[in-house]
């Protein structure tokens, strides 16, 4: 009888297991989400090894789109973590700092002030913080913190501080919005940063002009905020840096910058306000500003260059490259570089620069290669010895001004197949790469079906004269790009009508 | 606090703790405590006094008469009890007009002032009721006419006849049980993972039938409502014919949190609905839909009106003019508008008189009559009558029924159920003809995705998957105990995590009141 | 009265009530075995046996019951 009940227990045991198991993972699942990658912000930072971040840069946008800590590192062995998050409340900076020094010690804390010019305690932002912190007193504190501080300034008619606790319930309806970011660790963030594409054109002197603003109001609710925290460095113990990145925002809002920066100032703190360096930095205001209040990539890159420098002669930080105990950092400089490449080759139109950039980043890619036409006017020696650089031999025949059919594969810089079609016939390739049937096709003047790039079942070519280029991830399988250049003249036309989502 | 809430949950979860901890004979002690705590919570707490007062009128006069019945009292005794009793029920039924029939008294003043103009309308000042009312009054009421007829031995202690009227899970939307179907109530009871492992099992599926099911086609149904002049044609006849789905996940969904609720206490609830859309007519559907109420109203209206001497001899005498079958069809008539004229108060609105009364009055009538004749019929024509097509037929006309009885249900008077049904009819012509809205995506503009409408459709298939292994098995989980443990754990789990994933909750979510938590 | 008189009386006015010769009561019969036998002719039914053996079934036991035994059981107790 004994026996009986003691296995009853045991099987209810390991059923009430499983249902635990099954709820942590859902409730990990189904959790918070947004385009601005926070959930990974506080994720990598917490999968660092101990006391390894030298410095710790707190505040929006401003600083999670613009700092690129892996290039920073690859520059100058400094490891930098922005603990920064899109509209991140201004007041959770003292908890944000609290929640950084429970695995890291840095020495420096720089603070961005973009935050202070606007009003931003809302649900969306406070829960950026509080559903992506790990649980602890700290969070609770957090939570306690920034809905107070809200209700009191902004109060809001239905607010239950429970929801913040325990936010499950509101988050349980995503199940229709599921996404690979919400089984996976997010892929696209490199220590906070994300890869930021859009271009928007400012005129440079319009917006410089702006800086000699007449100081305007900040919300009351900051002005308090900044007074609270200034008390707070006041007893901190560690050197607090305010900083001040580049935009492209109204008067109004250089103005409100520049009482913030003078109340600083007058507390006794420094501020490094980088709108007086753009010319240092080299802002190009026609291709480095995705909007107003962020660059894109390739300003980052410059303005990330830039504090490189800047933190080596202010700071007097060590070089920790080589030192294995930073070896996260150095494969985020390896994530980080190829995400880059991958994008940049994404960019690029024109013939040359394109295939060089393919010389550069063989390793790891597959290239799949399927003329159509005539390849001859359009493809120059140089061209094609660029293209031998790539492995392949048989490219000379192409140069000729004839149709000539032509497929080839590439798989981490080796030429698996190339194909020179005899005469005026068509040339095939079907073959298995990665365990994945891939058929080319490459047809000469006379085939009506032109050329053919099929991975799977899919068609993943451009289908349009000249050569059409496939380049995947070897790893993944995903496709990085699919271009086709029209060597039929010497322009050699770029195209890039069809995109496909992986 | 609302028994979908969590912290109705967690107060079930403390009581039910409680309850199997202390000493067996407090048990009913503390159902009686807990039912308290939850009209607290749940209600008005000052209402409960309505309750009290019920309660303990009948306890006075059943054990009144009773006591007297025993001491062997003279026959003029015995009517000063039943003249008690009869009072005891107007004091009731008056209470229960004034304070949830007020709205049926000022829709019933405007109707007839429709008619007669002269007659003015008038708005009786709002006295918030006791919760349940509808439902506890008609318990107490059957609890006293069963100790009068001798049916059952009046309950001496009062506080226990209290019990019997206030038991927490019945406040909402009933059952309407039986004195002696709940004498459980009284009894000891032990844990048993099986009474636990039930309830929780019962409780999960109707959840899943009101947080999922019937929150999710509310949705639909509300916002054609909302405005039938923008949703014409085939919206109406959508929200026509998915209201009777939302009207029954809400309604049966929480009877089966209510019965799984019980079940924790080891206390057995009677069932309210069994299957009531395989009905093959209309007759079979009430037997089928909200059981209790249809018992109840059988019992203790129809049969004492069939029996009274004024029917008996009105019977009679239709016998020897028009035959048998015609007194038959008359008397019954006389005693279907009765009851059906009751059941239409009790729903407490003039526009239930027109749509559950009348509609029903009717078609019940038409059934009886023509059911000779389409016997008949089907002989003569060679109707397979047995055949699934036959069955289904029938009840696909009983749903069509029935959807159209409950348009007054859902509408807000009668003008507005008068309008929806002229829409309904119109939804052919020209200018409503419209079925390309089911195919094109408008009906995402009513606030539901095309992921939601999967869920749906898939609910809605689950539900006919255990309203068939019902019919077969008595319960879809016994068909259920019979199959591999791995098997029905995997069954259960899915409809666990179908509720907390699919379910409507969470902030974000107006938890709706259940829609017979009105009564 | 013996129980095989009553039922012989009882049968009769069972059949005529239901108009239907065929109709063989029994201990264990319920209303659900009898085609024709619903709520309402329940009442008729009652009435009429009521009718035939001159005494009034108490009105709670009307709805209670359960089968045409218990019927027959309550015929006799009324003892006439």
């Amino acid at each position: 009888m004994k026996k009986k009940y003691l296995f009853k227990v045991i099987d209810l045991s390991v059923l009430a297991l499983v249902v635990v198991l099954m709820f942590l993972y859902l409730f990990r699942v189904l959790g918070f989400s947004d385009n601005t990658h926070s959930k990974a912000v506080f994720q990598q930072l917490y999968d660092l090894p101990e006391n390894i971040v030298d410095v710790a840069w707190l505040g929006p946008s401003s600083v999670q789109e613009y700092i690129i800590p892996s290039q920073i590192y690859e520059y100058t062995g400094i490891t930098v973590y922005p603990l920064a998050l899109g509209s991140v409340p201004f007041d959770s900076t003292e908890l944000l700092i609290k929640e950084m020094e429970k695995t890291q010690d840095p020495k420096v804390y720089l603070i961005d002030i973009r935050d202070l010019a606007f009003s931003s305690l809302s649900d969306p932002s406070i829960r950026r913080v509080t559903d992506n912190m790990a649980m602890s007193e700290n969070r609770t504190a957090m939570i306690d913190q920034l809905t107070s501080d809200w209700q009191e300034f902004l109060p809001v008619s239905k607010f239950n501080k429970l929801d913040y606790y325990f936010s499950f319930p509101k988050y349980h309806s995503r199940w229709q919005e599921l996404e690979k970011a919400d089984f996976v660790d997010d892929d696209e963030v490199y220590l906070g940063y994300w890869i930021g594409k859009e271009v928007r054109v400012f005129d440079k002197d319009e917006v410089l002009a702006r800086m000699d603003a007449e100081e305007v109001e900040i919300p009351a609710e900051n002005l308090v905020f900044l007074n609270r925290f200034l008390d707070f460095c006041d007893s901190f113990g560690k050197r607090v840096v305010f900083t001040h990145t580049p935009h492209c925002l109204d008067e109004e809002k250089f103005g409100q910058y520049n009482l913030i920066m003078r109340l600083i100032r007058e507390r006794g703190y420094e501020v490094w306000d980088m709108n007086e360096s753009v010319d240092e930095i080299g802002l190009d205001y026609q291709t480095d500003f995705q909007g107003p209040l962020h660059t894109n990539v390739w300003g980052s890159k410059k303005v990330t260059d830039y504090v490189s420098r800047c933190l080596v002669n202010f700071f007097h930080l060590p070089n920790h490259r080589g030192d294995p105990e930073y070896a996260d950092y150095e494969e985020y400089v390896t994530r980080f570089n190829r995400a880059l490449d991958e994008y940049e080759l994404t960019q690029i139109t024109d013939f040359e620069t394109y295939l060089e950039k393919l010389v550069s980043m063989k390793e790891g890619c597959n290239i799949y290669i399927a003329t159509y036409g005539i390849q001859g006017y359009g493809l120059s020696n140089q061209h094609a010895s660029t293209l031998k650089q790539l492995g392949l031999n048989q490219v000379d025949a192409l140069t000729q001004p004839e149709y000539r059919s032509y497929a080839a594969i590439i798989s981490d810089g080796n030429v698996l197949h190339e194909k020179l079609g005899e005469g005026t016939s068509d040339t095939v390739i079907e073959t298995y790469v990665d365990n994945t049937k891939v058929s080319l096709s490459s047809a000469n003047w006379k085939g009506f079906y032109g050329c053919s790039i099929r991975l799977g079942v899919t068609e993943r070519s451009q289908k349009e004269n000249g050569f059409n280029i496939v380049v995947t991830d070897k790893e993944t399988g995903e496709i990085i790009d699919t271009v086709a250049f029209d060597t039929k003249d010497e322009a050699c036309t770029c195209i890039r009508f069809v995109t496909f989502e992986n | 606090m609302t028994i979908t809430s969590l912290n109705f949950f967690i107060f079930l979860i403390l009581c039910v703790t409680v309850y199997y901890i202390l000493p067996k004979s407090f048990q009913w002690v503390e159902l009686l405590l807990f039912s308290l705590v939850f009209y607290y919570f749940a209600a008005t707490p000052l209402t409960f006094g309505y309750v009290a007062l019920s309660s303990f009128m009948a306890w006075g006069v059943t054990n009144g008469m009773e006591r007297d019945r025993k001491k062997g009292a003279k026959a003029s005794d015995m009517k000063a009890w039943k003249i008690l009793m009869v009072i005891s029920f107007i004091i009731n039924i008056c209470l229960w007009f004034r304070l949830k029939g007020r709205a049926f008294l000022s829709s019933t003043l405007w109707g007839i002032n429709q008619i007669f103009p002269s007659v003015k309308t008038v708005e009786l000042p709002e006295i918030v009721a006791a919760l349940g009312m509808s439902y506890y009054t008609l318990q107490i009421i059957s609890y006293t006419l069963d100790c009068y007829w001798e049916n059952a031995k009046p309950q001496k202690n009062p506080l226990k006849l209290l019990l019997f009227s206030c038991f927490f899970p019945q406040m909402i939307t009933g059952p309407i049980s039986r004195y002696d179907q709940l004498q459980s109530l009284y009894e000891k009871h032990s844990c048993s993972y099986k009474n636990l492992a039930h309830g929780v099992q019962r409780i999960l599926w109707g959840l899943f039938k009101k947080i999922v099911i019937a929150e999710k086609c509310g949705v639909i149904v509300d916002a054609i409502w909302a405005d039938f002049t923008l949703y014409r044609g085939a919206y109406i006849w959508i929200a026509f014919l998915l209201y009777p789905i939302q009207l029954y996940s809400d309604f049966s969904g929480c009877m089966d949190i209510v019965i799984g609720v019980a079940e924790l206490f080891d206390i057995k609830l009677v069932e309210n609905f069994k299957n009531p859309f395989f009905s093959q007519t209309s007759q079979e559907f009430w037997q089928r839909w909200h059981i209790t109420l249809g018992t109840w109203a059988k019992d203790y209206i129809l049969y004492p009106v069939l029996k009274s001497k004024g029917l008996q001899s009105l019977n009679k005498k239709l016998k020897q003019k028009c035959g048998k079958k015609a007194a038959k069809i008359i008397t019954t008539a006389l005693g279907m508008a009765v009851l059906w004229f009751v059941l239409g108060v009790w729903h407490g609105a003039f526009k239930h008189i027109i749509g559950v009364s009348l509609w029903y009055w009717i078609i019940l009538m038409l059934e009886d009559i023509f059911k000779p004749y389409s016997e008949k019929i089907n002989k003569k024509f060679g109707f397979k009558t047995d055949e699934f097509g036959w069955k289904f037929f029938r009840a696909a006309r009983t749903y069509l029924t029935y959807s159209f009885g409950i348009v007054f249900f859902r509408a807000k008077d009668v003008p507005q159920a008068f309008r929806f049904l002229k829409e309904l009819f119109l939804s052919f012509t020209k200018s409503r003809w419209n079925p390309w809205v089911l195919f094109d995506g408008s009906i995402l503009n009513l606030g539901i995705t095309y992921k939601e409408l999967n869920v749906i459709f898939i609910a809605i298939l689950a539900l006919l998957a255990v309203g068939v292994l019902r019919e077969k098995y008595g319960y879809a989980r016994n068909w259920l105990d019979t199959q591999p443990v791995l098997f029905r754990r995997t069954i259960y789990l899915a409809l666990l995590f179908a509720v907390v994933i699919l379910g409507a909750y969470g902030p974000g979510y107006q938890s709706s009141a259940f829609i017979y938590g009105q009564f | 009265m013996t129980r095989e008189e009553v039922y012989e009386r009882l049968n009769q006015v069972v059949r005529e009530v239901l108009d239907d010769e065929d109709i063989e009561l029994h201990d264990e019969t319920v209303a659900d075995d009898v085609e024709g036998w619903d709520s309402f002719e329940h009442i008729n039914i009652i009435v009429a046996v009521e009718e035939e053996f001159g005494f009034k079934f108490p009105m709670g036991k009307t709805i209670k019951m359960k089968n045409v035994g218990e019927m027959v059981d309550l015929i006799l107790e009324s003892g006439k």
